[in-house]
Parts: C-alpha cells; sequence; structure tokens
C-alpha cells in the first residue's frame, strides 16, 4: 500500500485588502503543491472559495476590486451622522452601511457555489455575536459564508445563517490556524496580517479602530505563540509586511500586494518544499 | 521555613472590573490557612486590590479599601471636554485623551486609598501592574514610581476613562493586551500561581452603535483570554491554578451593593481549590 500523501492546509487570516496578497501566496504554491484544505476568515474568507474552486490569478485580482472599492461604503457617511445625532435606530442586525454593492461583489466571488461543489474541502470562519464564538461554515452557499465573515462590526450588517447572528471571523480567530489542525492537517500554510496602528486621531471611528487593532494584533500573537508551542503539524506563517499602511480601498495597490505576498511566499518555499520532500 | 526555602507563590488577578473584588474571598482563604504571597500581578480592576494585597492590607481592610476606592458615583461625573470632542471633533479638536467619565473622582479615590506619595517601593512584596501602550498595543508592566497612578491607569476602561502619559508613553486598560497576566509571574520566577480571572460578559440585545462597540470589545477581549491562557498553560513550568468565581452577568462597575455576593462567590471557588494548593505546596516544598 503506498503511503498516504501529508494533508496539506492553507489559512488566509484577516486583514482587509491585505488579504489579496494571499493570491501572490498561491501563484507560488500552485506550482509546488496540491492542497487538501482551505481555511479563510474575514477578508481571507474572499480569497479561499476562489482558489479552493481554481479560479484564475486574474480572475481573483479583478473580483479584489470589485470587493475593496469604495462604493462598499454605500451610505456610511449618512448614516454615521444619524448615529452621532442620535437619530439613527440601531440594533444587533444593523450596520451603517447599505450592505447591497458588496452582495452585489461578493456574487462575483461565490458565483452561486454551494460549498458541496467545490473540490478542495473549505472552511470559513465567523463570529456569533451574541455569544461570542467562533463559527465554522463548511455548508450552505459560500457566498452566504462569506458575507457573514466579512461583516466588519458596525460597519456591515451581521448575516444571519441557521438562526445565528454572525459578524467578521477576525473578532474571534483572526488567523484560524485551529481549524486546520482539528481538521487533520500535517502541514499548514497560515497567511497572515498585523494591523496597522494610527498615529493621528480626529474621531471616535479612529480610537474605535485603534482598540480593535490593538486586540486583535494581542489575539494573533498569543495564536503564533500558541501553535508555534503547541501544534503537532508543521506550520509555516507567512506574515506580509507593507511599507506603508494601507487604507481599506486602495484598490490601486492590489498588484503591489499580491507582489508582497509572491515574495514573502518565495522567501519560505525552500523550508516548505524541504519539509514536503522528507514527509513524502 | 524561610522566604527562601518555599516555592514561590503569585496571586495574578485579571481584568473584571467590580467582579475583581471577588478576591477578598480568596484572601480569607488564603489568610485562614497562612498562605504568604510572594508577589502580586493586577490588571484593569484586578490591580486596586492587587496593589492593596502587595502593600500587605488584611481581608478587612481589602473590604475597607473596596468601600475608599471604588464608589457608586465613579461614573457619575461626564467629561464635558472629551464629550464636546467627540461631537464637535473638528471645532474641539478631537485627540488620543478621549474618555466621557470625567476620572477625576476615580483618580481621587485612588490616590486617597493608596496615599498620594506611596511608590511601589512601598509594598511588602513585588507588585506588577499591567497596562497597555495606545499607540503601540504592547503590554507594558508597570512596577515603580507611584502606585497610585499606576492602578488609575490599569483600570482606565478605553473611551470610558482617558489614557495617561507615563514616561512619554500615553498608557490605559491592561485588558487590552493582558487580561490575565499569568506570563509576568512565570517570568518573575513564580513556581505556584493563582489566577483570578474573569470573562467578560456579552449583552443579548444592542440598542445603538455604542453597545455594538462594546460588544464587540468584549468579545476581543475573552477571544484574547482564552488565547494567552491557553499559552501559558501549555507553556509554563509554574503551576497554574485558575479561579474563575461564578458570578451573573450584568455586575456594572458602579453595582458596589453586590460586593458582599462577589466576595462569597470569590470564597467559594476559593474553597474548590485550596485542597489542591495546599497539596502543590507539600510538593513543592520537598
Amino acid at each position: 500500500m503506498a503511503a498516504s500523501r501529508r494533508r496539506i492546509a492553507l489559512v488566509i487570516g484577516s486583514g482587509g485588502i491585505k488579504c489579496a496578497a494571499s493570491i501572490g501566496m498561491w501563484k507560488v504554491l500552485r506550482e509546488e503543491l496540491s492542497v487538501d484544505l482551505i481555511v479563510g476568515s474575514s477578508g481571507g474568507s474572499v480569497y479561499a472559495p476562489a482558489i479552493a474552486r481554481g479560479a484564475s490569478i486574474d480572475y481573483m485580482a479583478e473580483a479584489s476590486r470589485e470587493v475593496w472599492t469604495m462604493d462598499v461604503m454605500q451610505g456610511y457617511v449618512a448614516n454615521l451622522k444619524a448615529a452621532r445625532g442620535g437619530s439613527l435606530k440601531f440594533n444587533e442586525r444593523s450596520g451603517l452601511v447599505d450592505d447591497s454593492v458588496l452582495n452585489k461583489a461578493l456574487e462575483k466571488v461565490a458565483l452561486d457555489l454551494s460549498f458541496s461543489d467545490i473540490r478542495i474541502p473549505l472552511k470559513i470562519i465567523a463570529t456569533d455575536m451574541l455569544s461570542g464564538e467562533k463559527v465554522i461554515l463548511s455548508k450552505g452557499k459560500v457566498q452566504d459564508a462569506v458575507r457573514a465573515s466579512l461583516a466588519i462590526p458596525l460597519i456591515f450588517p451581521p448575516w444571519e445563517i441557521d438562526g445565528r447572528l454572525l459578524i467578521d471571523g477576525g473578532v474571534s480567530d483572526p488567523l484560524p490556524i485551529d481549524v486546520a489542525i482539528q481538521e487533520g492537517a500535517d502541514i499548514i500554510i497560515a497567511m497572515g496580517f498585523t494591523l496597522s496602528y494610527r498615529t493621528r486621531f480626529r474621531s471616535m471611528t479612529a480610537v474605535q479602530e485603534q482598540l480593535n487593532s490593538i486586540y486583535i494584533n494581542n489575539i494573533l500573537n498569543s495564536t503564533y505563540a500558541f501553535y508555534n508551542l503547541a501544534h503537532h503539524a508543521e506550520i509555516f506563517p507567512i506574515l506580509p509586511e507593507f511599507d506603508e499602511p494601507l487604507s481599506m480601498f486602495d484598490v490601486d495597490k492590489i498588484p503591489a500586494i499580491i507582489e508582497k505576498g509572491e515574495e514573502a511566499t518565495r522567501e519560505h518555499l525552500p523550508h516548505i518544499k524541504k519539509l514536503l520532500t522528507a514527509l513524502d | 521555613m524561610s522566604r527562601e526555602d518555599r516555592p514561590k507563590v503569585a496571586l495574578v488577578i485579571g481584568s473584571g472590573g467590580l467582579k475583581c473584588a471577588a478576591v477578598i474571598g480568596l484572601m480569607q482563604v488564603l489568610e485562614r490557612e497562612n498562605i504568604e504571597l510572594d508577589m502580586v500581578v493586577g490588571c484593569s480592576g484586578g490591580s486596586i486590590f492587587g496593589a492593596a494585597i502587595a502593600l500587605g492590607y488584611t481581608p478587612d481592610q481589602l473590604i475597607e479599601t473596596r468601600k475608599k476606592a471604588w464608589t457608586d458615583d465613579i461614573t457619575k461625573k461626564l467629561s464635558l471636554a472629551s464629550i464636546l470632542k467627540i461631537v464637535f471633533p473638528r471645532i474641539f479638536g478631537f485627540d488620543d485623551h478621549i474618555g466621557i467619565i470625567d476620572d477625576s473622582i476615580m483618580a481621587g479615590n485612588i490616590e486617597n486609598t493608596f496615599g498620594r506619595k506611596t511608590m511601589f517601593s512601598d509594598t511588602l512584596i513585588p507588585f506588577y501592574c499591567v497596562t497597555t501602550d495606545f499607540h503601540t498595543g504592547e503590554a507594558v508592566v508597570l512596577s515603580e514610581g507611584p502606585l497610585a497612578r499606576a492602578v488609575r491607569i490599569s483600570s482606565g476602561i478605553p473611551l470610558v476613562f482617558r489614557p495617561i502619559e507615563w514616561n512619554g508613553r500615553l498608557l490605559f486598560d491592561g485588558g487590552l493586551s493582558n487580561p490575565l497576566p499569568v506570563d509576568i509571574a512565570i517570568q518573575q520566577g513564580a513556581d505556584i500561581i493563582i489566577a483570578v480571572g474573569f470573562e467578560t460578559p456579552l449583552t443579548p440585545t444592542i440598542s445603538s452603535p455604542g453597545q455594538f462597540a462594546m460588544q464587540m470589545f468584549n468579545i476581543l477581549q475573552n477571544q484574547l483570554l482564552y488565547k494567552r491562557y491557553a499559552f501559558f498553560n501549555a507553556a509554563h513550568h509554574s503551576e497554574i491554578i485558575p479561579i474563575i468565581p461564578d458570578l451573573p452577568k450584568g455586575i456594572k462597575i458602579n453595582d458596589v451593593s453586590k460586593v458582599p455576593f462577589i466576595i462569597a462567590q470569590g470564597k467559594a471557588e476559593a474553597e474548590k481549590h485550596i485542597g489542591y494548593l495546599k497539596k502543590m505546596l507539600a510538593i513543592r516544598r520537598e
């Protein structure tokens, strides 16, 4: 009996538009290995299904432009003003943005596919906003899962799946290495992103963003520390570094972001290949 | 047995607002059992009790400390300057020193309790006070300088109380970087760590953007707590004894009438672990 091949997982963490770097990662890796599992959280959930279903690099770059366009923020300014003035009704299902543009863009990402239509197992991470728990989505429509995983609190309204109100996967698990381990991966290639800190604070929104970044970066650091120490699989964390802070909608920088992802992946490639050879 | 020969015992009190008063119940049990501490680490609400314990206060004195430092009016006075900056950010010059509650009552209480001139060096056993750098997100551990000021900084819930400058860094609530700082006790050479920690309760309904943001921050803090705790449980060489008192949701920072109940719950939880702690002490002594 032939020895079973080692199971390889790709994990793409939260990081907004920076997650486009995973296109560059895939550009490098698809030549070298085949993947048995893909996990995406928040911004990473945009790319996980595209890689899993074998979308082309160009298609992924094009879809990125549509997801991270300023247009998805439709209604934000007016709603934020209304919220400040106290005239906006807000509850656990609300967001400051009208999400119709985002939903339209996600059609291009998910193509009306169900999880069961995709050959490579795919897991999308979201957060239950009432219990705070991590939720692993792996059935039903891919678009629903991506939409839930991308529901940045206060910006996009939460998304309901099976009676649970779901928000951004980055809030509970910004780099879901744990999910890949639970699924039995032997080799885990995990692309993660630290959030940048602000230097100027001109509004309450800026302070809230800062608090969010502090929490998420500390969670990320603890995640690495834990899995470096405790895991049973081989984990390659790929953390592309960006010289300048990127705004959420710097679509013109997408080619540069993809290139960064490619570079960062190439640095790890010799180690990944060595391990693959050793294990085969 | 002299202090040098026996295992070093650390008490870590995590972030938890008024719930941190549960540590008084634990201290009642430790006093009864003649268990001495060698160091204390405190974060956020836990730093008030941590400082008092490091100063050698008895459980009865801790109850008095709570009454003096943590009155029900600490959130009563709004900071008009901050509110104007939030509502009219351009006109009043929004900056990073925002806190919607005027912190003078809280800061005054803490100073009156510990004394304005009391320093970290005045504590009987070492005390480490965990804060967070507002600009870099790093945990910053304070262990020298004015004690009351450090405690005030560590308890500086974001957006509620303003961050404060300390040696050129803008610092606030330790809960954002290290809500249950067992790692500090490990670094300081503790053999046995009693860690009193609290989850932040979530709310089932939301009726404003502010509440929505709070829910998100509370989820994040809980996730940070679990991830860090998992790491230190896997990584440490010392024994960590977690004391997680059973407390209902909805204890607000000014719910001082609930303190006797909180203390009783802390004591009940401590009683469950005291047998194990004594066993650990005995083993480590051999």
